[in-house]
């Protein structure tokens, strides 16, 4: 895949030829420095960015040349987020952010709710239900985002930068969740530039220049 | 079932959006506030005037004729008001009445009936001021039929010819001298020396669209009112009655052929009276409302205008205010349709609370002109939907453009800012 972004005259090549695959319940890190291009590339596995050139295929479905309702949908479907900062809903209680994907995909109120609380509960926040976002830590902020990114029992968890914001303890905290997350039987692509956190990965590749610099597996994988 | 529940979503994030922003939503509802209910107040000043219409058409009928020295609108093909042509006619005489009422066959009834201004009326000690007496002759109620209270009655013939002392007054003026309106039948006013027994008081008309009422007159007959003024100084009106079917036009062709042979007009000469029609008042309240209404319309259209533009302003600062927001909605998987119905729920919510709150003023204003001011009016049902519908339609227009640039926001650079 190639994405280009075109400023004027000024044309950068975020990502220039980047070849991947990612296999069903693997657990990768996409490492590099800043401008490598891992938020385009984290932009586009999560269907908010379609490639310049070349394909992306989600699931054996080419998702490239998609429509924005089209991929509104995949979204909806296949991917769950987790941003740095968080990127919760600021007057919507810990369940009502946790069901918000639920109602893009017609779910009822009760069913939804249900649903949610029994997310929140996964995640160790079954006593924070009806607290807001401002109420709750940032460890628990970021559960609550993963509670949400589960909630649709997605085909990818992507999380970009995800203990970027937390202290080493919360971090330590979340990568466990993560842990546990990908033992369940999930697809996890984290996106960092922290080895610490890179090295709970089973899988690391490195970006440089909007190229793979290299992909390897993580013999090792750190045990939160 | 899932598009029912899209919509039902954003219908509730677009009220919680409305009920967090209060006092800078009110602002920005002032234009359409004051729109809807220049508009709405409009229409329903205009019905409770339409209503009074018919009613008092219901009353009298809608074939009553006034002949007099005046015209009540300027003549056929002019502008202005030729008073000066109108004020040396001669008046209705009573001997002309007399010899029209024989001669015109196209009439049902007719009446002759003389308004003095400005009587004081005693009763005991007390007095009142400003009243108007008509004296008028037997069939007069027939044109202006108001009931009279019970314990009550009208003149006999006999006492109508004869001109005796007798009198029916308005529960106003009853209620003023004799504190208790049950109290004044067949008790003795005083006018101009005169004594003169209340025979029956008048239900409660209200004021009528001719700015008079029974509720502060005295009727008396018209041959009472011979004995201590000048008739011949006063201007009379000659009230005609058509018979059943009747068209208003042969009605007055035939008034017209009567009194120009009473009074000998050669075929060249204009008219020296005036045929007036008893509707012809109420077109002419009808057009000096319709200017009113084209003025206040105008306000009403120009501050709708004003309050749309106010809401698309307050719904592109609301969404820019809520871009990351919106992207993140979007990232989690919310289509363009969910954002711009989102929106535009909000903008229809904002611009009908707007018009909403224009209505409850008006409401007010009905229940001070109903009690404050014994002017019968209602805000209708059609009215609110009225107000409700250009409020909505308002706001759906207004919101659109602000809503359609949330919902094609793209989610990643939403999201950052
Ligand atoms: N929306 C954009 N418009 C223009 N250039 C962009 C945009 N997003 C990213 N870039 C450029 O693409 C390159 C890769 O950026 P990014 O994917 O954000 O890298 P990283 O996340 O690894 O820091 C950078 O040079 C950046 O300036
Ligand atoms: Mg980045």
């Amino acid at each position: 895949m190639r994405r280009r972004y075109v400023i004027g005259t000024n044309v950068v090549n975020a990502l220039d030829g980047v070849s991947l695959t990612i296999n069903k319940g693997e657990y990768i890190a996409i490492m590099g420095p800043s401008g490598s291009g891992k938020s385009t590339l984290m932009n586009i596995l999560g269907c908010l960015d379609t490639p310049t050139s070349g394909t992306y295929v989600l699931n054996g479905v080419d998702v490239s040349e998609m429509g924005d309702d089209e991929l509104s949908d995949v979204r909806n479907r296949e991917i769950g987020f987790v941003f740095q900062t968080f990127n919760l809903m600021p007057r919507y209680s810990a369940v009502e952010n946790v069901a918000l994907p639920l109602i893009y995909n017609g779910v009822g109120l009760r069913n939804r709710t249900h649903r949610a609380e029994t997310a929140l509960e996964n995640v160790g926040l079954g006593d924070r239900m009806e607290h807001k976002p401002n109420e709750l830590s940032g460890g628990q902020r970021q559960r609550v985002a993963v509670a949400r990114a589960l909630i649709n029992d997605p085909s990818i968890i992507l999380a970009d930068e995800p203990t970027g914001n937390l202290d080493t303890k919360t971090s330590i905290d979340i990568m466990s969740l993560f842990e546990q997350i990908y033992k369940s039987g999930n697809t996890i692509i984290v996106v960092t530039h922290e080895e610490d956190i890179a090295r709970h990965a089973r899988r690391i590749v490195r970006l440089r220049d909007g190229k793979i610099e290299s992909d390897m597996d993580n013999p090792n994988p750190t045990m939160a | 079932m899932k598009t029912i529940r899209q919509i039902y979503e954003a219908l509730r994030m677009a009220t919680q959006s409305v009920v967090i922003n209060k006092v800078r939503t009110l602002l920005s509802l002032l234009g359409i506030t004051i729109g809807i209910f220049s508009i709405i107040s409009i229409f329903t000043v205009l019905d409770a005037v339409e209503q009074k219409i018919r009613d008092n058409v219901d009353k009298i009928g809608s074939n009553v004729m006034y002949v007099g020295k005046w015209p009540w609108t300027p003549e056929e093909g002019q502008t202005e008001y030729e008073w000066w042509k109108f004020v040396n006619r001669p008046s209705v005489s009573t001997k002309e009445f007399q010899e029209a009422s024989e001669l015109i066959k196209t009439a049902e009834s007719t009446a002759l009936a003389v308004s003095i201004y400005n009587i004081t009326i005693k009763s005991g000690n007390r007095s009142r001021k400003e009243v108007e007496l008509i004296a008028a002759t037997y069939d007069y109620p027939e044109m202006r039929p108001t009931e009279i209270r019970d314990g009550g009655r009208y003149f006999t013939p006999m006492e109508s010819n004869s001109g005796a002392q007798v009198a029916i007054i308005g529960t106003k003026l009853a209620e003023d001298l004799f504190d208790d309106v049950d109290y004044a039948i067949g008790k003795t006013i005083k006018t101009n020396n005169i004594s003169v027994t209340v025979i029956g008081v008048f239900e409660t008309e209200g004021t009528n669209m001719f700015g008079t009422s029974y509720d502060e007159q005295v009727l008396i007959p018209y041959t009472l009112a011979r004995s201590f003024v000048n008739l011949s100084w006063y201007d009379k009106d000659f009230i005609i009655k058509g018979k059943e079917g009747v068209a208003t036009a042969d009605l007055i062709d035939d008034i017209r052929s009567v009194m120009r042979r009473l009074r000998r007009l050669p075929p060249s000469a204009e008219d020296n009276f005036a045929v007036n029609e008893s509707s012809g008042i109420l077109k002419q309240v009808e057009s000096i409302f319709s200017m009113i209404n084209l003025v206040w319309g105008f306000i009403g259209g120009l501050s709708i205008l004003v309050g749309g533009f106010g809401i698309a302003n307050i719904m592109f600062v609301s969404v820019r205010e809520r871009t990351a927001l919106i992207g993140i909605q979007k990232a989690l998987g919310a289509k363009s349709y969910t954002i711009l119905l989102q929106f535009t729920f909000e903008a229809v919510l904002l611009s009908i609370a707007g018009g909403a709150i224009g209505l409850f003023l008006i409401w007010i204003g009905t229940l001070v002109a109903t009690y404050g001011f014994d002017f019968e009016i209602g805000l209708t049902l059609k009215n609110i939907v009225i107000g409700l519908g250009i409020s909505s339609a308002i706001g759906a227009v207004a919101g659109i453009f602000p809503a359609y640039s949330a919902a094609k926001m793209d989610p990643v650079r939403a999201m950052s800012k």
